[in-house]
């Protein structure tokens, strides 16, 4: 997870990133601080820094990976004074722009506590826990210096990006990362409209977490699930698995066929009817 | 002073020729192939060249960047190499199938997997699933892959075939379900 701006002043957010973020302010905090590493030409900076070492330039332009440097250290980050600068540079345009101010440690605060859980050991900047812990003492004594109020437009935020949201939450189902998974989806609920694929999302991390009372949790979620839809497909195909792996025929077989009517073309169509076959 | 270099040549020389000749790497494929230890056998196809492992299976025709079809063994309750997930005894062949797709989605070097088709299907005796998907790689590469696998016993068998997507996939795909269809589980050693 990583965001990042190259010397030409293209930024790069990675999506899940995005995904974590509450609201719009935290972006903005963020491309004010990679924006500041583009127009403070911070790689431009590093590279002479580099230059004056010639010996060190020397073998790594023999080596060939010369060139790329411009590019490694926006990535993995710069020297801790220009990593500074960008966070009072960013933080001052994140204000005269108008949003809160308070928001900018809390993005930080989200990424530290998503290193922590996931134990994730990418190189990347916003990945490394001591330099994401900077961040955060940074922008409170940034906050602490100047004060002052803001918008987040947090609603606005929040249904723009809610199909990164929802795809970042299936990623980490996929990964196996029930945790961040669950915590998607619970954001998605949050937005209007992502009840349904929120608690089914909620269901599908609990039943294939599989821990003590799981099952019991996924079947919640997916009746909630119906409750607020009762037209989207997914959950009864779970409830209908769900039945079907204890014998419960009637109940697999009333579940499965609704999940059929719902989603005629339904890509696992063949499972499902071989398991209807099966519940005679 | 001189007899010395030419003595140590001359025990070089033997113990060059003392030494069995290094064992290939690869080998001609065809014919029928046990991995007694594994627990399976298959036949495979002409032409193509595998891997001199005795419980190893990985064969291709032009080069593995090309296309290689192999077998791959999982211990349930171990976790996969990409996902966390595991493999659990009373998990359908529908489920098994979506741990191998959800691991293949989680590899790093991967940006996409489009699952073209997903299937009942049998391998040897076992009831299991087949499945088919396109494979878009982080540099930009396009392959696609077919699978086959099933539960026996505390294992999960996956027969895969995979191979770029222009060309050698349709070309040798046959060869591929020939290759499956030979599959067939031997009695626990």
């Amino acid at each position: 997870m990583n965001a990042f701006a190259l010397p030409n002043g293209a930024i790069y957010l990675h999506a899940g990133i995005l995904a974590r973020m509450e609201n719009e302010a935290q972006l903005a905090a963020l491309l004010g601080h990679e924006g500041t590493h583009a127009v403070n030409r911070h790689a431009v900076k590093g590279h002479r820094e580099l230059l004056n070492k010639s010996t060190l330039y020397a073998a790594v332009t023999l080596g060939g990976w010369g060139g790329s440097l411009f590019t490694v250290a926006s990535v993995t980050g710069y020297r801790r004074d220009l990593e500074r600068e960008a966070d009072a540079e960013g933080y001052r345009r994140m204000v005269a722009a108008g949003y809160d101010p308070s928001e900018a440690p809390k993005l930080f605060r989200i990424l530290e506590r998503w290193i922590e859980e996931t134990g994730v050991k990418d190189p990347y900047f916003f990945s490394t826990h001591p330099k994401v812990r900077e961040r955060i003492e940074s922008f409170e004594s940034l906050i602490g210096a100047s004060g002052g109020k803001g918008v987040d437009n947090r609603d606005l935020f929040l249904v723009m990006t809610r199909n990164i949201v929802r795809e970042t939450s299936q990623l980490d189902l996929r990964a196996g990362r029930y945790e961040s998974a669950l915590r998607g989806a619970d954001k998605y609920i949050s937005i209007p409209g992502g009840e349904a694929k929120g608690h089914f999302l909620r269901g599908e991390a609990f039943r294939q977490r599989n821990g003590t009372g799981d099952g019991e949790k996924a079947v919640e979620e997916y009746l909630r699930s119906i409750s607020a839809d009762a037209s989207y497909p997914e959950p009864y195909r779970a409830l209908g698995l769900i039945h079907y792996k204890k014998s419960e025929k009637v109940e697999a077989r009333e579940y499965l066929e609704k999940y059929l009517m719902l989603n005629p073309g339904a890509s696992d169509r063949s499972y499902v009817e071989r398991y209807i076959r099966a519940t005679p | 002073m001189r007899r010395i270099p030419v003595v140590i040549f001359l025990v070089l020389l033997a113990a060059g020729c003392a030494a069995p000749p290094p064992k290939p790497v690869w080998v001609p494929a065809e014919g029928t192939f046990n991995a007694k230890k594994s627990g399976f056998s298959l036949v495979l196809p002409a032409g193509w060249t595998r891997v001199n492992q005795e419980e190893r299976l990985m064969i291709t025709r032009d080069g593995t960047s090309l296309q290689f079809i192999g077998v791959a063994l999982y211990k349930i309750g171990v976790p996969l190499k990409h996902t966390k997930k595991i493999f659990e005894k009373e998990m359908l062949p529908q489920e098994l199938a979506g741990i191998l797709i959800d691991d293949l989605s989680s590899a790093g070097n991967i940006a996409s997997v489009e699952v073209l088709e997903n299937v009942p299907a049998r391998l040897g005796d076992v009831e299991g699933f087949r499945v088919v998907c396109r494979i878009r790689f982080k540099d930009g590469m396009n392959r696609k892959c077919a699978f086959y696998g099933a539960m026996r016993g505390d294992q999960v068998y996956d027969v895969y075939f995979n191979a770029a997507a222009r060309h050698y996939f349709d070309r040798d795909l046959g060869i591929f379900e020939e290759v499956a269809r030979s599959f067939r589980f031997l009695p626990p050693s």
